[in-house]
């Protein structure tokens, strides 16, 4: 199993991405994906364990944790966590050879350069032009809508940054620390967000790459 | 010492920032140093802001051990972060980027146009601090807090233009003195700057900071005074007898002016439009005119009368009307009592109003259809008075000091509308044609101008006040005979700007700015036109023609014999040119082509710098003359002589010429280095560019 590659949940309205791979502090053996409310929870409708599938329809693992989404209130997280069964292996889609994982988490800067990993290893690039936004974007997931703020503006150096099924991808910095969790883009598909580990999902599951 | 108090208007700022230049160069050259590789500004930024250099380290640590949650929904207590700091933070990254962008744009051009370049650089600090520490640099160079020759070069030239600039500038300002205080008509608007200025011109004191205040305070006196000034009838008379006004135009309009500037400004005082008509009103009935009043007096008086029936002032200054409703029960026979009332308790203002005919006002009540038109007037009356009160009310304007533009702007349309609204009265009276006809054709059209005064000064727009008084002048001067002296108009309105501009001057520079305007272009004009003009003045352009040098012969070893003597060697030389001398100049005869006038001139110019000199190249093949010439004050004197024409209406020059440079040539023969004069004759084309006009004649040249 590589990162950035499609999952999704039976019954879900689409399917996104898981961004990667990660365990929980006081616990080496259980191996977590990361990837969005929206793909994998069924924006709240879910339980736990509902199996989550890849895109050849193999189970890879089941639903561990979610973070809930408002519609009447601001979200700064769209964040589910899935539990991987034991007989995958896993790595992480990075651009350079010599390194086999993130180096870390970083927290998103002004101007910084980053990137997301395609699934056919291609990269897509792009700059923060705005490190946590100061207005709400209201995203349509799963034909609901859930207004957002203070989450990543991410400008492309070619359009688009994003499309639709990568949500849940990780975004990387331009030295290959985890910056953030893709949400979606804008209404032009301009400009895409995504959600800080740092000072972001970090405070609610310590995750561990 | 009038120069270093002259100072004050372009540097009071400049002075006070001037004692950082020298910390911020040190740091700005440190910054760039240590930033030779950094391709862009985000890296320099990225430096700036980040926290880890290289791979950051894992968020949690071995010391931190936070407790899995467990499966489900994740509780979360989301404490958003204050968003103003966001936005705080946001923009100081924005502000920190500018300044590093306006540090690399300061670095890579030799002569930098930044456009929005910072008056003072707030991050200077964190940025020499945290690019050096990237670099391994540790703080500044002692050694580098130097002065360096080629900068104590540049200062003293850089004061040398500067202290030249101002002299001029006092020159001007002393001939801008005579023109305003010698015109009868300006003098009475701006005395408090014409004193200052006297004042000025007499003191040899140092006290910067005191003439600086009193500029100021003496324009926006002034300015603010002339909606006063306009009230003054003598003044106004001074108008009317200059442009040479009928004296029945004269009577006409004199109220106009001085009455309409009355009721703008006791608007702009705040008081009420019924007071206020209430008053002027009262002042007419007692005049001496009232047997056959000006149009613009009855009009006054008219519009007072019918704000007394269509309302009650009460006590807390609001203007109480009668209901619309009210009057649809008041039948013909009611109206015709009502018009009686009007007429017995009102006499004097009527046969004011009617020109001491109340008869038409009595034919007017036995007449039921003038009856019934009378009612819809009132009708109209009482609707434009109640979009006052509305307005009124509405405002801040009872309160507050200051009324915004849109407001003022239709208080004063509403305030002429009523007055409009009386002419509707005069033609139902039957007052005359005549009476109705210098209304609109000598009264309405100053209300436009008047309004623009009003509105200038209720809403601090210095400019407007001095646009609607010029407006005012103007349309007094196009009633009369007498073309009003168009240098008085031109005088004004260029005076009145540069007084606009110093009050909304921001820094010391926008003063600069103003005071340069004053300073007239265009003298080349002044040649053109006027039969002899003799000027400081400087031609930049191209010269292009031989340049003769004497080298001594040499013998067949290739050494120097001296007992051969010099021989002239003259090569063609191009060169930019930059002649400053004395001009003096004879205007041609006006020619007239397709309705165009057509003026030039012809000059002979006698010169005694070539700045241009020193970028003289020589074109030959002989290698032992250096092609360009060695940089010294001697290469800049040139003395010579030209004659040239200027070309029609334009300040572009062409000319022949000679000049003699001293030492402009090094010459190497033989090991033997010397230098040489050069004597140059060719052509050249330049831009007439005029110091100062030494003097002009008064005739101008005749038309052709």
């Amino acid at each position: 199993m590589l990162t950035n590659t499609i999952i999704y949940r039976d019954g879900n309205c689409g399917r996104g991405s898981v961004g990667g791979f990660f365990t929980m502090s006081g616990d080496n053996t259980t191996i977590y994906g990361i990837s969005n409310n929206h793909v994998i929870a069924n924006i709240n409708n879910c339980n736990v364990d509902d199996a989550i599938y890849s895109a050849n329809g193999t189970i890879v693992g089941s639903l561990s944790h979610w973070i809930p989404l408002s519609k009447k209130e601001l979200n700064y997280y769209d964040v589910a966590l899935l539990k991987y069964t034991n007989t995958e292996s896993y790595s992480w889609r990075l651009p350079v050879p010599n390194i086999t994982k993130p180096l870390g988490f970083i927290e998103p800067l002004l101007d910084g350069h980053v990137y997301m990993m395609l699934e056919n290893n291609h990269q897509r690039l792009g700059y923060i032009s705005a490190s946590s936004i100061n207005y709400t974007v209201n995203f349509l997931l799963c034909g609901v809508y859930f207004p957002f703020t203070q989450i990543i503006e991410i400008t492309p150096f070619e359009i688009p940054f994003s499309v639709p099924g990568e949500s849940g991808s990780i975004v990387m910095s331009s030295n290959h620390c985890i910056v953030g969790l893709l949400i979606g883009t804008n209404k032009d598909k301009i400009i895409s967000y995504a959600i800080p580990f740092v000072n972001g999902i970090l405070n609610y599951l310590p995750l561990l790459i | 010492m009038k120069s270093v108090i002259v100072i004050f208007l372009f540097f009071i700022t400049d002075h006070c920032f001037a004692q950082n230049y020298f910390d911020e160069a040190i740091k700005i050259s440190q910054v760039i140093k240590n930033n030779k590789d950094a391709k862009s500004t985000f890296d320099v930024v990225s430096k700036s802001f980040a926290k880890n250099n290289g791979v950051p380290k894992d968020v949690f640590t071995d010391k931190i051990k936070p407790t899995p949650p467990p499966a489900g929904a994740v509780a979360i207590k989301v404490v958003p972060k204050d968003t103003s700091l966001l936005i705080e933070d946001t923009l100081n990254k924005e502000l920190l980027r500018q300044e590093i962008d306006a540090i690399f744009k300061l670095n890579n051009n030799p002569c930098p146009s930044i456009d929005d370049f910072p008056s003072d650089f707030k991050y200077l600090d964190d940025i020499s601090k945290s690019t050096t520490s990237g670099f391994g640099n540790g703080g500044l160079n002692p050694a580098n807090f130097g002065f360096s020759e080629s900068a104590i070069i540049y200062g003293i030239t850089d004061f040398v233009i500067k202290r030249a600039k101002e002299e001029l500038i006092e020159t001007y300002l002393n001939e801008w003195y005579q023109k305003l205080n010698n015109d009868k008509i300006i003098q009475p608007l701006i005395p408090q700057t014409l004193s200052v200025y006297n004042a000025f011109m007499n003191d040899n004191a140092l006290n910067i900071a005191k003439y600086g205040d009193k500029w100021k305070n003496a324009f926006q006196e002034d300015i603010r005074n002339i909606p006063v000034q306009l009230q003054n009838e003598d003044y106004i008379n001074i108008i009317l007898t200059r442009v040479n006004i009928s004296n029945d135009l004269k009577t006409q309009l004199l109220p106009v002016i001085a009455g309409g500037d009355e009721l703008v400004y006791n608007l702009y005082l705040k008081k009420h439009l019924v007071n206020i008509l209430a008053g002027i009103s009262s002042k007419y009935l007692n005049g001496t005119d009232t047997l056959k009043a000006p149009v613009f007096k009855r009009a006054i008086v008219l519009a007072s009368l019918l704000a007394k029936v269509c309302g009650k002032m009460e006590t807390n200054n609001n203007y109480q009307l009668e209901n619309i409703d009210d009057l649809s029960k008041m039948d013909v026979d009611t109206w015709q009592i009502f018009l009686k009332l009007l007429y017995l308790r009102n006499k004097k203002d009527i046969e004011v109003i009617t020109g001491m005919e109340a008869a038409k006002f009595c034919n007017m009540i036995n007449n039921k259809g003038a009856i019934e038109r009378f009612g819809n007037l009132i009708r109209e009356s009482i609707t434009i008075l109640n979009s006052y009160q509305t307005l009124l009310s509405g405002t801040n304007a009872q309160t507050t000091k200051q009324l915004s533009l849109d407001d003022s702007r239709k208080l004063f349309d509403l305030s002429y509308q009523i007055l409009d609204n009386t002419v509707n009265y005069m033609e139902l009276m039957n007052i005359g044609s005549e009476v109705i006809n210098t209304y609109k054709n000598n009264i309405r059209p100053y209300f436009i101008n008047l309004s623009e005064i009003g509105e200038g000064v209720s809403t601090l727009q210095y400019g407007k006040v001095l646009d609607g008084c010029i407006g005012v002048i103007r349309k007094t001067a196009s009633f009369g005979s007498n073309n009003l002296d168009s240098s008085t108009i031109k005088n004004l309105q260029r005076y009145g700007s540069f007084m606009v501009n110093v009050l909304t001057a921001q820094d010391a520079n926008e003063v600069e700015t103003a005071l340069d305007e004053i300073v007239p272009k265009g003298q080349y004009q002044l040649k053109n036109t006027k039969s002899f003009t003799a000027s400081l003045s400087a031609y930049p352009g191209i010269f292009t023609g031989a340049e003769t040098i004497k080298k001594y012969r040499t013998d067949n070893t290739g050494s120097i014999d001296y007992k051969l003597g010099k021989t002239s060697s003259t090569a063609l030389s191009l060169s930019p040119y930059l002649p400053i001398g004395i001009d003096l100049s004879f205007g041609d005869k006006l020619k007239v082509r397709k309705g165009i006038e057509r003026r030039a001139s012809t000059n002979v110019f006698f010169q005694l710098l070539d700045l241009g000199a020193v970028l003289n190249y020589r074109i030959n093949s002989d290698s032992t003359v250096s092609s360009n010439p060695d940089v010294s004050f001697k290469q800049m004197l040139s003395p010579g002589i030209a004659l040239m024409r200027h070309f029609s209406n334009s300040p572009l020059s062409l000319g022949v010429g000679v000049n003699y440079t001293p030492d402009l040539r090094k010459i190497n023969q033989g090991g033997i280095v010397y230098e040489q004069n050069a004597l140059r004759y060719g052509i050249f084309l330049g831009v007439d560019v005029t110091g100062l006009i030494i003097h002009s004649s008064k005739s101008t040249a005749e038309h052709r």
